[in-house]
């Protein structure tokens, strides 16, 4: 709706090309931001929390998002839950097998730097950014959804924020 | 039954198309419920063998636990049972207390009792909801969750964690619960039944659901035995054996209920069994607010916790089976070691044995039946 | 109905010598049994038809700093009663006859202490990779000695 709404406003100052291609950047990223779908993968108890919030009663639909369970057809993963050092080359094969533009976000204290299982073990990866590239940290064991809520939020923010020559110059790259 | 016949008549086609290869299912599958790796010897549709691969969520909690202080193990032990964490601090904390010999007051106990029937019945919910959702039904999984939404509201309002409690503490529980408490849990146990009636009207004797789990992944009396199943896996297998009765724990000699158990051991026993529970379990909570004494919620326990050297292992009637914790104490402020066991541990070892002749798509449908969860295996 | 006094008072007559009753702080039923007769002891316990012992809890490996110590809880489902075995093999190299053909729900027990504390069990069909990484070079990790390149210790507070 809002996009509906807003879109004849911009497009009033046509006469201009940068205009419209400042604009244009605003509906692609509007459109990318708002069904931003997930995979659905999750390793430890963050991914009970992660079901809730796509449940009954935080309902991810309200945002466009939805699950899907294979990495091709996701935008976003969730990194939920502890990253051991045997599961960890698995989680850089799913992100790669994403299609561009995909983002991450580390969901609890276990993804972002091992949470409690950061001392004394020898099993388990001190957060998931050296692995793959992380664009929102959550912390919390686990985080409330919520959290999840306003982590996906500010993700909204950074993807509408996105400048479309960056953007196709990644492509290229 | 169609399904059946079909499973039964299914044509592997000509000899020479009868060549066996091999898929790799997980660690990112949906219906893995977390990180199980399954290499499956296939023929056509149908399973040859299935090999096992666990260790991805292996995060090494025994040997952290070597580490700590009693008081700091019991928030990694509820990492390692994140879906009935209650039960999780319960086992360790039994231990605890055996080994040091300490008594829990009588209010404390019922308060671990009502929090580890909430907590089953929580658990029981999330394998519903999951269950019917990899068999394709999608509005079971979001009735189960509005309740157990509910049973979080009164963990939160009691301990201010909806998922990893650290409630149950050595001697008792760290917190008595709030006014509002009671009535919300009155509340919840006195609609509950009728929920139970709603999932049981769109699941139980729905023709697809039944083609889909009757005569599917059965588990004999015997195998459930050799294999070391437990809990609702060994009870739908007709083994009427519950550790609440058989190997008493806390004081659930004073409550009156049922120990459902099936006949045939399949996937259709073991939903019903856990159906079964959920009302038994209802009961049970029902019966502990009605009799919840007044007094202390914990047994003095000084702050430098230091049981007496000594190793007791203790045991109790999870969701997914019997949960085990053995704890050896050398005198000092850290256990010297402790193991745990989870029923999902030795269902997960289980799986050749019943996935062997299976089709593919009944190996779904069995695997969600035995309502592992990976933690529990990995540790 | 069994009573804990003639049950294990069966088993140590059973294998004069080898097996031992064991007093436990707290007290449970317990016998110690040398390496060698693990086999035995177990075969007997659930063969015996008036114990049916045949029903594994856990298998814990316990690092006694001077040798392994392997701890069975076991019970029995029809007599509803418990018993604890412990033994012991050496620290480096040790050997102990697997079990897991008796009972199989050992098989995976017994490998978990084969990766995490280098105990070889004799006869075991599987001792590979568990839960470890695939390419895991480090040696035993649950040895209390052990340590690696990855390996923080928690820093004290006080």
């Amino acid at each position: 709706m809002g996009v509906i709404s807003k879109l004849p406003l911009v497009l009033q100052n046509v006469p201009g090309g940068t205009v419209v291609a400042t604009s244009l950047e605003k509906v692609l990223n509007t459109s990318r931001a708002s069904s931003l779908w997930y995979l659905l993968f999750g390793t430890a108890c963050c991914a009970i929390e992660m079901m809730c919030a796509g449940a009954s009663r935080y309902d991810f639909d309200r945002f466009g998002m939805f699950f899907r369970a294979s990495p091709r057809q996701a935008d976003l993963m969730f990194v939920a839950g502890t990253i051991s050092h045997k599961m960890a080359p698995r989680v850089k094969l799913l992100y790669e097998q994403m299609a561009e533009p995909r983002y991450v976000i580390a969901m609890g204290g276990c993804a972002c730097n091992g949470g409690p299982f950061h001392y004394d073990t020898y099993a388990v990866l001190k957060g998931i950014d050296k692995v793959i590239p992380v664009d929102v940290y959550l912390p919390g064991c686990p985080p409330r959804p919520e959290s999840l809520l306003e982590a996906c939020l500010k993700l909204q923010e950074k993807v509408k924020s996105e400048k479309l020559e960056k953007w196709s110059a990644d492509q290229r790259a | 039954m169609a399904a059946a016949e079909f499973r039964k008549t299914a044509d592997p086609g000509p000899a020479e198309y009868n060549e066996e290869f091999e898929v790799n299912m997980g660690p990112q599958h949906p219906s893995t419920h977390g990180v199980l790796r399954l290499k499956l010897k296939m023929n056509g549709e149908h399973i040859v063998d299935a090999v096992p691969y666990i260790g991805y969520l292996h995060r090494a909690i025994e040997k952290i636990c070597e580490n700590r202080t009693y008081a700091q193990c019991i928030p990694l032990i509820d990492r390692f049972e994140y879906v009935t964490s209650m039960a999780a601090e319960e086992v360790f904390c039994l231990a605890t207390e055996r080994v040091a010999g300490v008594e829990v007051p009588e209010r404390g106990e019922y308060l671990r009792v009502i929090m580890l029937e909430l907590n089953r019945i929580a658990s029981h919910l999330i394998f519903l909801g999951t269950f019917s959702l990899d068999l394709g039904a999608i509005t079971p999984f979001l009735y189960c969750l509005r309740e157990r939404e509910q049973i979080m509201d009164l963990f939160e309002m009691t301990c201010g964690q909806r998922l990893t409690y650290n409630y149950i503490r050595v001697g008792g529980v760290s917190k008595d619960i709030p006014e509002e408490f009671i009535p919300l849990a009155r509340k919840f146990v006195d609609t509950f039944q009728h929920r139970v009636d709603d999932y049981e009207a769109i699941l139980t004797e729905n023709p697809i659901f039944l083609a889909r789990t009757k005569d599917v992944g059965i588990v004999n009396r015997e195998t459930a035995v050799r294999w070391g199943a437990s809990g609702p896996v060994l009870r739908a297998s007709g083994v009427d054996w519950d550790l609440r009765r058989d190997d008493p724990y806390s004081i659930y000699d004073r409550f009156n209920y049922e120990i459902p158990t099936g006949t045939v051991g399949d996937v259709w026993d073991r939903y019903m069994v856990r159906v079964k529970e959920l009302r038994q379990s209802n009961e049970i909570v029902r019966q502990a607010i009605d009799n919840l004494p007044e007094g202390e919620i914990r047994a003095k326990v000084k702050g430098n916790f230091k049981p007496p050297a000594g190793d007791a292992y203790a045991r109790i009637e999870n969701a997914r089976g019997e949960m085990g914790c053995y704890i050896i104490s050398d005198g000092s402020d850290k256990p010297y070691r402790v193991k745990l066991r989870g029923g999902s541990f030795l269902h997960t070892q289980m799986i050749p044995e019943i996935a062997r002749g299976q089709m593919i798509a009944d190996l779904v449908a069995t695997f969600a039946s035995l309502d592992v969860i990976l933690p529990e295996v990995d540790r | 109905m069994l009573d804990n006094e003639t049950f294990i008072k069966t088993i140590t007559d059973q294998f004069p010598g080898s097996v031992e009753a064991l007093e436990l702080q707290p007290p449970q039923n317990a016998v110690k049994v040398s390496a060698e007769k693990v086999r035995e002891l177990f075969q007997f316990l659930v063969e015996n038809p008036d114990l049916k012992v045949n029903y594994i809890s856990s298998i814990s490996g316990v690092d006694k700093t001077d040798q392994i110590e392997i701890v069975y809880h076991i019970c029995s489902l029809e007599n509803k009663i418990k018993l604890t075995v412990k033994t012991t093999v050496e620290r480096s190299g040790g050997k102990i006859d697997s079990i897991q053909d008796i009972i199989p729900a050992a098989n995976w027990f017994e490998r978990e202490i084969w990766e995490l504390y280098g105990v070889d069990f004799n006869g075991h069909p599987n001792l590979t990779r568990f839960l470890l990484p695939d390419d895991w070079d480090q040696g035993n990790p649950m040895l209390r000695d052990w340590d690696g390149p990855d390996f923080v210790r928690m820093p004290e507070v006080n």
